[in-house]
């Protein structure tokens, strides 16, 4: 404590003094005035007065009291204070610099690890880049799978810590997709592409830069686990993509097809998909046709029984054909034949209608039916219209050989003789024509017919010659037929057997015997037989295996009887030995087949 | 035949047209022969005022210009000429057409024999029946 200090006290204590004398002198002056004022002034002096008083001495005591203190200690052990006092001090000091070396070493590995977090850092984000790359690529529009794949290889290259040494290659499917540095090195990374479970190819890696100093490598396992989950991703959307170009092959391919193809729900006939074609010959648009149900478009269908009735014969044989007449929108129908198949997808069951326009073809049917009637109309009218003059010029030669018979000489008559004898073969030829066209053309009633009684009246009718005996071998059944035609195959037959019979004891034996459904007959001889070469042949019209003035024959006998078993559902064949006999079997079906009905209701109709 | 009314023949075939004049003849039929070659000149002859309406016709079918059944149908819509007996003289053996023609009212239907000997003996009998049978007498 100097002089300066308590010179300072003084001098302060002094002014506050004179500031107290100052504000009793001014409360004095103004006590008259102001009594409560005046006070207050005082009491806030004496206060301010008493603080500041305080303050000074205080002090001043304390210094005091610090100087006497170290006096004693000094004076009892200063040496052993001072060497505790040290002793906490480097207590002290040891703690602050194990903190400070602690905190030191922490921010020496912070500052270490900078970098390595950082470059991990970049390499994510390298990673990202790479697949938000990728799923860019994939969501542009109308990108092929190859382009996708040629663009992929940049996008890993560039994905990897060293992209200026590193070159890429996918391969696919044997195709190889390369960055354009592509080179090969020792350094690799490979990842294998699988298409619908099987290896379709490979993402290969290639480092050709420097070997990294010590046993660092360059190429890095998360850059492996990259390229694995690029090679993943590749091989999904290769299947997707497939599968897509798949579809959309088979939508291009379908939506042009010759044939309207519907997907349609079965409950209701509901159109839940269909081609181009359909809506071309429609006239609709798809949408519009996806709105609409079977009974719609199709004539046939007119209510909702309708086509539940094709389902169910649908659901029983899993497939049908239809035929049909399709409406278009402006309500205008055309023919179509419809195959219709149920199919199941996810439980679920679709019918998928495959329709074809069948105008041109009904126009072609129309034209058979009608070239085949007017065959059958020219068959009868030009045989009819042949048979007039023919019948004048028998009837011109009658006249000529009965009128002129003394004028004439022997050659002049057998000239006449000969006359009717082609004109008698030209009448029968055209009246086999006749007979031939009139089989299945015109029709009668069918009856139960007893054979047992028609086969002799047959017999009686051919009028076979003494030598020639003829002898049903067995029961003969009743069937249901149209009379004239039986008696035609049977009569045609006997008539055959009588005229070629070669023997002097000709032996014709009908039979009969149940087979298979059918009645199987049979007329045998025991004539001259036939050679097999001729089995076919003689079947034909107009077919005759010996010259026509040694028998007089039209070749149209077997022929009508052909065509009339055939009519009925049934076969003509023959068995034969040279020179031993013929048998000719035919079939009838002992139920009336169905078909050989459909077939004889179709020829009335023509 | 019952009177010396004329028979009515329709045919456009003259050799079928000799066989029925010979025919006739050889039977002895006295009625003279009226021959049309086909319906037009038939239903003209029937029609012309003065002209002896015939006791039977005998009528082809098939002809040009107006055909058998198209006579038919025109004498048979006509009140003076459908009790005329037409008799059908055809070669035609179709069903269809005996029908056709028997719903349109004919007396008969023969189909020409080949043979001559047996076409007279057809002729003789449509003659024998038309002897016999009654005819609507008009005039």
């Amino acid at each position: 404590m100097g002089v300066k200090d308590t010179f300072k006290k003084v001098a302060l204590a002094a002014v506050f003094m004179a500031g107290f004398v100052v504000v009793c002198w001014l409360a004095q002056r103004n006590i008259k005035n102001d009594v409560e004022r005046s006070v207050f002034i005082i009491i806030l002096s004496a206060v301010i007065l008493g603080y500041v008083l305080y303050k000074i001495f205080s002090g001043s005591i304390a210094k005091h009291r610090h100087a006497a203190d170290e006096k004693v200690k000094s004076d009892i052990g200063a040496e052993e204070a001072q060497a505790r006092y040290i002793a906490r001090l480097e207590e002290r000091l040891q703690k602050l610099s194990a903190k400070l070396s602690s905190a030191s070493l922490k921010l020496e590995t912070e500052i270490a690890s900078r970098p390595t977090d950082q470059r991990k850092l970049q390499e994510r984000v390298k990673h990202l880049n790479c697949f938000y790359g990728l799923s860019k690529l994939v969501n542009t529009p109308k990108i092929t799978l190859e382009q996708i794949l040629q663009k992929t290889t940049g996008l890993i290259r560039n994905a990897y810590c060293y992209p200026d040494i590193t070159s890429t290659r996918i391969t696919l499917d044997g195709v190889q997709y390369k960055t354009d540095n592509f080179q090969k090195s020792e350094l690799s990374q490979c990842a294998p592409i699988n298409v619908r479970g099987e290896k379709a190819g490979a993402v290969e890696v290639y480092y050709f830069g420097k070997q990294l100093q010590g046993d660092e490598s360059p190429l890095l396992e998360e850059e492996q686990d990259l390229l694995d989950a690029v090679a993943q991703r590749l091989g999904a959307l290769t299947e997707r993509k497939r599968a897509g170009e798949k579809l959309e092959l088979f939508r291009n391919l379908i939506d042009p097809s010759n044939d309207c193809i519907f997907v349609i729900e079965p409950e209701w006939g509901r159109i839940l998909d269909t081609n181009y074609r359909a809506c071309e010959s429609l006239g609709y648009t798809r949408q519009e046709l996806l709105d609409l149900t079977v009974k719609d478009i199709e004539e046939s269908i007119t209510d909702d029984s309708a086509w539940q009735e094709h389902v169910k014969e649908l659901k029983l044989q899993g497939n049908i054909i239809i035929q049909g007449q399709l409406k278009r929108k402006n309500a205008t129908t055309f023919f179509v034949e419809t195959s219709l198949k149920l199919v199941s997808q996810a439980k679920k069951d679709y019918i998928i209608a495959i329709t074809r326009d069948i105008t041109e073809r009904k126009y072609a049917e129309q034209v058979q039916a009608e070239l085949i009637q007017e065959l059958k109309d020219f068959a009868y009218i030009v045989s009819h219209d042949l048979k007039a003059p023919l019948r004048g010029i028998k009837t011109l030669a009658d006249w000529i050989s009965g009128d002129y018979a003394d004028k004439l000489d022997e050659q002049g008559k057998e000239q006449l003789d000969l006359l009717l004898k082609r004109v008698e073969r030209m009448h029968n030829l055209i009246d086999g024509v006749l007979q031939y066209s009139r089989v299945g053309r015109i029709t009668e009633e069918k009856v139960q017919v007893d054979l047992n009684e028609l086969i002799p009246n047959v017999i009686d009718m051919v009028a076979a010659p003494e030598n020639i005996t003829i002898t049903v071998e067995n029961e003969m059944p009743v069937i249901e037929c149209e009379q004239t035609r039986v008696m035609q195959v049977f009569e045609n037959l006997l008539s055959n057997a009588i005229k070629y019979m070669d023997k002097p004891q000709g032996q014709i034996k009908i039979g009969c015997v149940e087979e298979d459904g059918f009645w199987k007959f049979s007329v045998a001889d025991n004539g001259p037989g036939i050679e097999e070469q001729h089995f076919e042949k003689i079947f034909r019209i107009f077919q005759t295996l010996s010259a026509r003035d040694e028998f007089e024959s039209t070749g149209i006998g077997l022929t009508v009887i052909k065509k009339i078993v055939e009519l009925y559902g049934g076969k003509v064949w023959l068995e034969s030995k040279v020179g031993e006999g013929s048998t000719f079997f035919f079939t009838l079906p002992k139920q009336r087949e169905e078909v050989a009905d459909a077939k004889l209701q179709a020829n009335i109709a023509c | 035949m019952q009177n010396s009314k004329p028979i009515l023949l329709v045919e456009d075939d003259d050799v079928d047209v000799m066989t029925v004049k010979r025919a006739l003849a050889d039977l002895r039929v006295g009625n003279p022969l009226v021959h049309s070659a086909n319906g037009e000149e038939a239903l003209s002859y029937l029609t012309e005022q003065g002209n002896p309406k015939p006791c039977l016709i005998l009528l082809d079918l098939n002809m040009p210009k107006m055909n058998g059944v198209e006579l038919l149908k025109a004498i048979k819509a006509d009140k003076m000429l459908k009790t005329i007996p037409v008799v059908v003289l055809t070669t035609s053996r179709s069903e269809r057409d005996v029908t056709e023609i028997f719903e349109n009212g004919v007396a008969g239907y023969v189909v020409k024999p080949a043979d001559y000997k047996k076409f007279v003996e057809a002729i003789r009998t449509i003659n024998l029946y038309w002897a016999l049978s009654e005819l609507p007498s008009r005039e």
